[in-house]
């Protein structure tokens, strides 16, 4: 196989590894693919014309993450009152539509689409929420890492009662 | 330079064109199909306007389009 | 109307506000408030259709023809700066066929043209134009008769904007009464006044729109539970206790209340919240009095509710376990939607004159602990969740909750400079009291 089809190949191998290590709640092994730079942001998105683009709201976000503060998410989840997440949600990361365009030698910018699925207690209902992620993955000694992601949401208003869910 | 200038009730499309001697602003209105080429002094003379003349302009609000009212038996 | 609980209950049918209003006297309440289909009712048609319900700060509009759309009950508003800077709010429904007119959450125009048949208004909410004039009205509809209707009281108070669907509703400065004397804290640090970064934060919760009103207006006791991750990461003080230490503070009648949270003993926390040291000096020359000053000089945590739905928190936290905490002020909407169901705005704000570093890391602050994501806000959402499912069924209506702390063994702080009544002690419910009161007098009025 060609360098490139390799590479697309390790590359869908970590979004998958990636989303299994979130739904199956070992967030500390998920931490590990992050870079030490890691910047984590999903916007606001609001309700414009077509003419002014996506409506992304460049100064709020739902989420905009370093490494220290999605590790304290992660600590937050692992203290015995982290009452959003404990009885867990259950979650589902479905990634389709993978696209991987080079940057330079080290990087390289995938697109995907993302629909994750969340459920929680006994209730029958449950939460979709769909998404476009624009990552940045590094190549490193260690494999792959995460070094960017930026998610946009394909709501305005979020219809789950809280994201203490990582996308 | 093309300039695109747009909110939720419609857009324009605004660019500097060049005439043989001289230069006007055109205003292009893409979903209407009208076309306006402004001289500076028209122009000039739009700055001290109040919002009324514009509220007079869009009395029609889809443009002049004035047509002669008749009715379906007529064409029969 | 009027409401009963059914006798099926195991009593007789008997009247839930009724018998809201006499479990209140002793300090109680009946569970089913929080998710009752006639209560919602009633409330969207006695208070929210009476009440001046917060809309926008003015810096979300702040040039002629910048606008948001924003709502009181189910009625949706366009919030704009007309061309001469008056802030209007129109009802956003066409006044031809009743299609909303704008459609954006938040634009700039000089005028609107209703996308259905075209009829166009000048963002004062004149009606200007109709398409075919002539043909369709022989040129004679009386457009002046047609403009968009204005929403029927609307007025600020410090760069906060209100408005009411009540044409007899008490001014804003008689509704707010006493409480402008806090709102002043936070709004008047600095001359240059607030400013909203971004949009606001929306979202659904499957909760009723008191438990956020509730939580706010006097609620420090859940923080040593609910809250108690942030305290062992270190994002809150390390005493589970700490939001106990400040004076809890209601304006009687009005259903308004905070509390105003200082540093819990043994652990020093720096004065005015620990806002930078430009914050401070302007805020000493910009207070209205003196006695604002030596108030905020012990402050580092405040939450409140501006009666019925608007609330504040202005704290310092931290926005990670790692750096030290931050001040932060967010005002947040609990929007009512349907019963048990609500939608919550989240604004956050920053004195506009504040060093640019500073509002950065405020607002990382914000967005982190109090936003959607927000890892203090997350778990008040899954508690909100959780009462307003248990309040739904049949033996809700039997189960009289507890709203009795302080009721008996906590008297009036004599010493406290603010007006209002004070308690000195934040683990105090008096202010739920008298937000319930409230709710009581309106839904029977």
């Amino acid at each position: 196989m060609s360098r490139t089809a390799v590479d697309a190949l390790e590359i869908l191998n970590f979004l998958h590894h990636e989303a299994h290590l979130l739904d199956a709640g070992k967030f500390n092994a998920w931490l590990e693919l992050l870079t030490d730079d890691i910047r984590y942001r999903v916007p606001v998105r609001v309700t414009r014309e077509r003419e002014h683009g996506p409506g992304i709201i460049d100064h709020m976000s739902h989420y905009e993450e370093d490494r220290y503060s999605l590790e304290m998410r992660i600590k937050r989840l692992e203290t015995e009152a982290a009452w959003a997440e404990d009885p867990p949600s259950r979650t589902r990361h479905f990634v389709t539509n993978v696209r991987v365009e080079p940057i330079d030698d080290r990087h390289v910018r995938v697109y995907s689409n993302l629909l994750l699925f969340r459920s929680r207690g006994d209730s029958p209902n449950f939460d979709l929420l769909s998404a476009e992620r624009v990552d940045v993955l590094r190549r490193t000694d260690g494999g792959w890492k995460l070094a960017a992601r930026e998610v946009v949401l394909d709501v305005s208003t979020v219809p789950t009662h809280n994201l203490a869910i990582l996308f | 330079m093309k300039l695109e200038v747009a909110n939720e009730f419609t857009v324009v499309h605004v660019q500097k064109v060049k005439t043989r001697n001289g230069e006007r602003l055109e205003i292009y209105s893409p979903r209407l199909g009208y076309r306006i080429q402004l001289d500076p002094l028209e122009l000039e003379s739009l700055t001290w306007q109040t919002t009324e003349t514009f509220s007079r302009f869009l009395e029609t609000p889809f443009g002049p389009g004035a047509v002669e009212a008749r009715s379906l038996s007529d064409l029969l | 109307m009027t409401i009963y609980a059914q006798s099926r209950s195991g009593g007789e049918g008997t009247h839930l506000l009724e018998e809201a209003r006499r479990q209140l006297a002793v300090g109680e309440l009946p569970g089913a408030i929080y998710h009752d289909p006639e209560i919602f009712e009633l409330e969207m048609e006695k208070i929210f259709a009476r009440a001046w319900v917060y809309l926008a700060h003015e810096s979300e509009i702040p040039n002629a023809g910048d606008y948001v759309v924003r709502y009181i009950g189910r009625d949706s508003f366009i919030l704009i700066r007309d061309e001469n800077g008056n802030v209007r709010a129109h009802f956003n429904m066409c006044r031809h066929r009743g299609m909303q007119v704008c459609r954006s959450e938040m634009g700039n125009a000089s005028h609107f043209r209703c996308p259905y048949h075209g009829w166009t208004y000048r963002n004062d909410g004149t009606l200007v134009g109709v398409p075919a004039g002539k043909e369709a009205y022989g040129d004679r509809l009386n457009k002046e008769a047609w403009g968009l209707i204005p929403i029927p009281r609307l007025d600020q108070y410090n760069g906060m904007i209100f408005g009411s669907l009540d044409p007899k509703a008490p001014s804003l400065d008689e509704w707010l009464g006493d409480m402008k004397w806090y709102l002043d804290l936070f709004t008047r640090r600095s001359a240059a006044g607030l400013e909203v970064i971004g949009a606001p934060h929306r979202w659904m919760i499957d909760a009723d729109w008191k438990l956020g009103a509730d939580n706010f207006v006097g609620d420090a006791y859940h923080t040593l539970m609910t809250h108690r991750s942030m305290v062992e990461l270190g994002l809150a003080p390390r005493d589970p206790q700490f939001a106990m230490y400040g004076e809890h503070v209601h304006i009687p009648g009005k259903g308004h209340g905070l509390g105003m949270i200082g540093a819990p003993p043994n652990i020093p926390l720096p004065p005015f919240w620990g806002y930078p040291e430009e914050i401070v000096r302007s805020l000493k020359e910009n207070y209205p009095s003196e006695a604002h000053v030596r108030v905020a000089e012990k402050l580092n945590f405040v939450h409140g509710t501006v009666f019925p739905n608007l609330s504040i928190l202005n704290v310092m936290i931290g926005r990670d376990h790692v750096h030290p905490p931050t001040p932060m002020l967010t005002f947040r909407l609990w929007h009512p939607i349907a019963p048990g169901k609500m939608e919550v705005w989240s604004w956050f704000l920053v004195e506009k004159d504040a060093p640019e570093w500073f509002k950065e890391q405020s607002r990382l602050t914000y967005l982190r602990t109090f936003g959607t994501s927000g890892v203090f806000e997350q778990d008040d959402a899954e508690m909100w969740r959780g009462i307003t499912r248990a309040a739904g069924g049949e033996m809700a209506r039997r189960n009289r909750m507890n709203y009795q702390m302080g009721m008996d063994h906590l008297a009036p702080d004599p010493n406290w400079p603010g007006p209002g009544v004070a308690y000195p002690l934040d683990y105090a419910e008096a202010n739920q009291r008298n937000f319930y009161a409230r709710w009581l007098e309106m839904l029977e009025a």
